[in-house]
């Protein structure tokens, strides 16, 4: 089935094109949401909000990008904003706290090691895991599909929506923030 | 030369490099089907349903319409109580001598004659 065949079966609200559609960018969606997210029943949630909103939303898909770039952007931004309304929710969490509620924070733990990753590197990935999710949204987010997809950053910048020279500024400096926080890490 | 510390950052950084991509759960479509049904618009409240909302706009629209050009809404027919208030009124402006005669036959004018 071509792109063009799918979108336009989707389109007519075909559950064989809705089928079709999920179990070939399952681990695509759900892969990124799980990189930047760290926490698999998280990613799931995601991944399954990504395939509604494109079930939703297809009529407003004008095939100017790759299904796939779109439903990158889709990922990304859904797991953003679940990423701040957690770090909102943690923040009024404590200043409840601070005055006298008695309601817990949720403990907030993710996954400490990447499980695509080989038993032999475990230990130096999972401090490399960590690192990642102490960057800055745009960092992280580019670091994720560059590394994790493995997408060059031709495409990193399409889905983001900048210059080819704005992502690998973002890459650079991800890179530097990465030692700083490994740095630390390892002195402490 | 790269020191111990920066080789092994290095080695750190790059231990990601290989990774795998971790695939979906099992199931995951089946759990997804079964959230798009419970979110499918046969469970939306009717209310909020598109033709029901349009519906209720054109009838208020027309209830509005019908109100403003009705011309017995639109008269201004004095009502027994509303009558006697400006009736005295008049009355009391009338004695002081202040009452415009104009406004007297004016006000005669709309008073029902049987009602007089």
């Amino acid at each position: 089935m071509t792109e063009q065949e799918l979108i336009a079966g989707l389109k007519q609200s075909d559950e064989a094109c809705f089928h079709y559609l999920v179990t070939t960018y399952q681990d695509l969606v759900y892969n990124t949401a799980y990189g930047l997210l760290q926490q698999a029943q998280d990613a799931e949630d995601v991944a399954q909000e990504v395939f509604l909103q494109v079930f939703r939303s297809i009529h407003q898909f004008k095939a100017e990008a790759k299904l796939s770039t779109w439903l990158y952007r889709i990922t990304t931004s859904r797991a953003l904003d679940l990423i701040r309304s957690k770090k909102s929710k943690k923040r009024f969490g404590v200043i409840q706290r601070l005055w006298g509620g008695d309601e817990e924070v949720a403990l907030d733990i993710p996954d400490t090691h990447h499980p695509g990753v080989a038993l032999e590197q475990k230990e130096d990935a999972g401090k490399l895991w960590r690192a990642i999710a102490k960057l800055p949204e745009n960092q992280r987010v580019a670091f994720t599909l560059h590394k994790l997809e493995g997408l060059p950053y031709q495409e990193v910048s399409e889905i983001m929506g900048n210059s080819l020279a704005a992502v690998e500024s973002l890459m650079h400096r991800a890179r530097l923030n990465l030692k700083k926080i490994l740095e630390q890490d390892i002195s402490s | 030369m790269q020191t111990p510390s920066s080789e092994r950052l290095e080695r750190i950084l790059a231990s990601l490099d290989k990774v795998q991509r971790v695939p979906a759960p099992p199931y995951f479509y089946t759990r997804l089907r079964s959230r798009l049904e419970e979110a499918s618009p046969q469970q939306q409240l009717l209310w909020l349903r598109p033709i029901p909302v349009v519906a209720m706009l054109v009838v208020l629209l027309v209830l509005n319409f019908w109100l403003i050009n009705s011309p017995s809404v639109n008269s201004v027919a004095a009502t027994p109580s509303t009558r006697m208030v400006v009736e005295d009124e008049l009355q009391v402006l009338a004695f002081e001598d202040r009452a415009p005669e104009h406004m007297i036959t004016e006000y005669e004018s709309t008073i029902d004659p049987t009602q007089k």
